[in-house]
Order: C-alpha cells, then sequence, then structure tokens
C-alpha cells in the first residue's frame, strides 16, 4: 500500500515556488554557473530533488511534457500527474518541456521544437539529469549573461552534446534552452550561448 | 504594516495578488525572454487593480518574481516619492508583505517607470521597467503580424530611414526618449521610454532587466552582460542629453536632470531626477 502513495511536493507552495523560479531565473541569466537548488525531501526515483522541484516550478495545465524512457514510469508520471496536472505527451515536439534522466541516451535537439521565426518562444524547454555538473570535460561559454567567458564541466553528456550545441546556437533566435541539474545545484544554458570545446 | 481599508483583508489576497497559475505561466514567459534577449514574449495579461498604462504590466513582472526577502524599490521618472511609486510600493507591501526602501543600494528588485537608477546596478539587482509600447515599430507599422515578421528577418530598415530623415531635417535624431536599441545584435527592442541619457546603463550591465507591458502583453528582457547598442550611423554617432547645470540641491555634475520653475517671473532651477541618489549625495555631505 505504501509503495503506492504519492509522495509529497514542496511544503510550502507557494513561497518554494517562488524562491525556485528566482534560482532559475538567476541560472538562465547566468549560464554556465550553478545555482544551489534545494528539490522536494522526497522526488519519485529516479528524479533527482532539483529535476523535481524544477518540474513542480515551471509545469501546470498549460505546460505539456515529454518524459524520456528513463523517466517514464509509473511513479514519475502519477507524481507529476497529481501535483501539476500537466498533459504527459508522447512526441517530443509537442512538448513545451521535456525531461530527462538519461542525458546518454537523449533523442538529438533535432528532435524538440526550436520554436517558429514569427514565435522563437514556441520552442521546447529541455530538463536535464546529469551526474555531476563538475569533473567533466570541460568547455568554455560566452554569450548575454556572461562577463567574458565561463568554463563549466559536466560530466555524463554524450559526446555529439557540445557539437550539436553549435548548431542549436547557430539556429539563433530559433533552437531549444536548457537547464541541467544534478543532485545540488542548476545551470542554465540558453540558446544564446555560445560554447567552445578547448 | 499600513491599511487604508476599513474591513479586515489580511489573509485576503494570494501572496504577490496574483494566483499561483498566473505567476508560474509569467515566470515561463520571463524565461524565455531571458533566453531571446530583446525579442517579446506574448503573455496573457490579467487585470490588476491599478489601470492599464500605469504599469500593470511591470506590477505583474514583479508579483511574480518578488519573495519574502527581496527588498523592493519602486520609482516612477527617477522619484520615489510620486504617486505612481508609492502606490505600487504600498501595494506590495500589503499583498506581500515584503520590505521597501528608498535606497537603490538596498534594493534587490526594483521596479521603475522611465529612469535607471544613477547608482550603478550590481549582479543581485533586478530591474523591471514599466513599459506603455514594447513594439519599437510600432509608430510605423500598425500591424502586429507585419511587424513580427520585420523581427522575424531582422529587417530593421525602417528605423534607419526614420533616423535619417530626422538627421536630414533637424540636422539630429530629435527622440529623446524611447530611442530604439538593438539587443544582443539580433533584435530591435524599445527600451522603454527611458530618457536616451539612460541608454548606456542598459549595455552590459551588471543587473538582469525585465520589461514588462500590461496594456500590450509582452514581456522581454536584457540579461547582465548583454550588448545593447543604441542605433546610430557612422557619421553620426549616438550622443546623450548634456547638461550645461548641475543638481541645486547635491551638486551632482553627472546625473540626468529636471527642469522645475520656481515662481511666476520664469526662475528656473535643475534637480536630479533621481531622489534617491540626490538624497544620498546630500546625507554624505553632511555627514563629512
Amino acid at each position: 500500500m505504501t509503495a503506492d502513495l504519492i509522495p509529497p511536493a514542496f511544503r510550502d507552495p507557494v513561497h518554494d515556488a517562488q524562491s525556485a523560479f528566482r534560482r532559475l531565473l538567476k541560472a538562465l541569466s547566468r549560464p554556465g554557473t550553478p545555482v544551489s537548488f534545494p528539490g522536494p525531501a522526497q522526488p519519485p526515483q529516479p528524479m533527482s530533488g532539483p529535476l523535481a522541484a524544477i518540474a513542480l516550478t515551471l509545469i501546470d495545465p498549460d505546460c505539456s511534457i515529454w518524459l524520456d524512457p528513463a523517466l517514464s514510469r509509473d511513479s514519475v508520471r502519477r507524481y507529476l500527474h497529481f501535483h501539476t496536472n500537466a498533459p504527459q505527451v508522447s512526441d517530443p515536439r509537442a512538448a513545451t518541456c521535456a525531461l530527462i534522466g538519461d542525458v546518454g541516451r537523449m533523442p538529438g535537439f533535432g528532435s524538440f521544437h526550436p520554436g517558429v521565426a514569427t514565435y522563437p518562444d514556441r520552442s521546447t524547454t529541455l530538463l536535464l539529469q546529469v551526474p555531476s555538473l563538475a569533473g567533466g570535460p570541460v568547455v568554455r561559454l560566452s554569450g548575454p549573461g556572461i562577463e567574458t567567458t565561463t568554463s563549466f564541466a559536466p560530466r555524463g553528456l554524450p559526446d555529439w552534446f557540445w557539437p550539436s550545441w553549435r548548431e542549436n546556437a547557430a539556429r539563433y533566435p530559433l533552437g531549444v534552452d536548457i537547464f541541467l541539474t544534478d543532485d545540488l545545484a542548476v545551470v542554465g544554458l540558453p540558446r544564446s550561448t555560445k560554447a567552445e570545446e578547448p | 504594516m499600513e491599511t487604508d481599508f476599513t474591513f479586515d483583508d489580511s489573509g485576503v489576497y494570494s501572496f504577490a495578488y496574483l494566483d499561483e497559475m498566473t505567476k508560474r505561466m509569467i515566470r515561463r514567459a520571463i524565461l524565455k525572454a531571458v533566453a531571446v534577449p530583446g525579442y517579446q514574449v506574448p503573455f496573457g495579461s490579467r487585470e490588476m487593480p491599478l489601470p492599464p498604462g500605469w504599469g500593470t504590466g511591470g506590477l505583474q513582472v514583479t508579483a511574480s518574481i518578488l519573495g519574502r526577502d527581496d527588498v523592493l524599490k519602486v520609482i516612477d521618472q527617477g522619484a520615489d516619492d510620486t504617486t505612481n511609486a508609492v502606490s505600487i510600493r504600498r501595494f506590495f507591501a500589503h499583498v506581500a508583505d515584503v520590505a521597501t526602501t528608498e535606497r537603490t543600494g538596498d534594493a534587490t528588485v526594483i521596479q521603475t517607470r522611465h529612469r535607471i537608477p544613477e547608482r550603478p546596478l550590481t549582479e543581485d539587482q533586478i530591474i523591471v521597467f514599466q513599459v506603455p509600447q514594447p513594439e519599437a515599430l510600432r509608430r510605423f507599422i500598425p500591424h502586429e503580424a507585419v511587424a513580427r515578421k520585420l523581427h522575424a528577418f531582422g529587417r530593421y530598415g525602417i528605423m534607419y530611414v526614420r533616423l535619417y530623415e530626422d538627421i536630414s531635417r533637424l540636422g539630429h535624431v530629435a527622440m529623446s526618449a524611447d530611442y530604439p536599441v538593438m539587443v544582443n545584435g539580433r533584435y530591435l527592442a524599445s527600451p522603454s521610454p527611458i530618457p536616451k541619457f539612460d541608454n548606456p546603463k542598459l549595455h552590459r550591465s551588471r543587473a538582469l532587466a525585465l520589461f514588462g507591458a500590461g496594456r500590450e502583453r509582452r514581456i522581454h528582457a536584457i540579461p547582465p552582460f548583454t550588448d545593447v547598442k543604441s542605433l546610430d550611423f557612422a557619421d553620426h554617432p549616438f550622443t546623450v542629453q548634456h547638461f550645461e547645470a548641475c543638481c541645486s540641491l547635491c551638486g551632482a555634475q553627472d546625473s540626468y536632470l529636471d527642469e522645475i520653475l520656481l515662481d511666476d517671473r520664469g526662475t528656473r532651477a535643475f534637480v536630479c531626477s533621481d531622489t534617491a541618489y540626490c538624497a544620498e549625495r546630500r546625507d554624505e555631505r553632511t555627514a563629512s
């Protein structure tokens, strides 16, 4: 019986969501800089706390979501359905937000909606759960929100990630925006950010 | 907490007035706006307890970002003590119970109508602009769908023609406020009707700038360290207003000045438009 219980969301829905949003805003306006991100105490496995917190902060019935196979489990689906009531879609292009638990096997950026020329805001926002936001191969980021350059070294990204990100940035103002999380923090990667591998 | 109401309405309003679903919708729009600097993101503007044109867009953006730990400053044409600023500050003190301040350095969120404070903003501050008309092209392109296509193609020739016509007729660009800017080299944006004196402060500012237009239902943003170029020509570079006078209260020579009439005979004086900056300078002088 206890296995069927849906874990609770934010303890204080109004203020926890506000604080989480401000951290997301800080992360996106300072790309590449990790922002500490507390999550709800019991996220549904295999979601990390920060990933669950982003979902609870941004998602509602007006925001469709797509779950990758790693997250596509009953526990996650029921949690998100109960707490956000967001429509869960099977086509990643139709989703406003895509939640990805296993970045190693994530589909390419081309599978998601890049927005349209007249409405670049209609793109998909990707929420990626990575093993760690530090300790991986280093890339140098530049663009709006970054004073000169900043280095960023997430672990667990597939080999095609950064070459493909350059294509995404080249499509600017179209393209997807990404939030990467581990168990502690979130990093924003808006489409305006350029990445260079040294 | 101060209240004007004869009935007790504590606990009646949602935190910061807007309901959670509206805040989420506005928050998603703000994130898109930050990701595409200068692009105007449509959002479902709500009716606010203030007429459209009095800052409903800024009010909704502020309501969506404001938290209990924030310190709010509200200015109207630089002044903390004008009707619009006082009403909005009291509104948020009432519905969100946030601390308010007049000191620019102490604020975490600054809602402004038509000015940027003289004191440089920091990384930890967010400035929210009240925007009457977010579409820089609206004066020439009344049709929304056409303006949107020009933005999509990045075709901004018509704005340069407008600047050129001013130069050919008057010898200079006759726009002292709401001077169009190019954000991140891609989108033409209206900086809201701030004096062009303030345009250079937007260029690679350390603070995040959010622009809310309530009646026009648009939000746009300029993230920190983003290139913001005021449109100009190589042989007619952009210049800001220059004042011969200095502030008659604090003596500042570097601030934007308001001209005030002192009597019926036309005696005039100039004072800082940023009242907090002026007051702080006078305090420092009396202290030293």
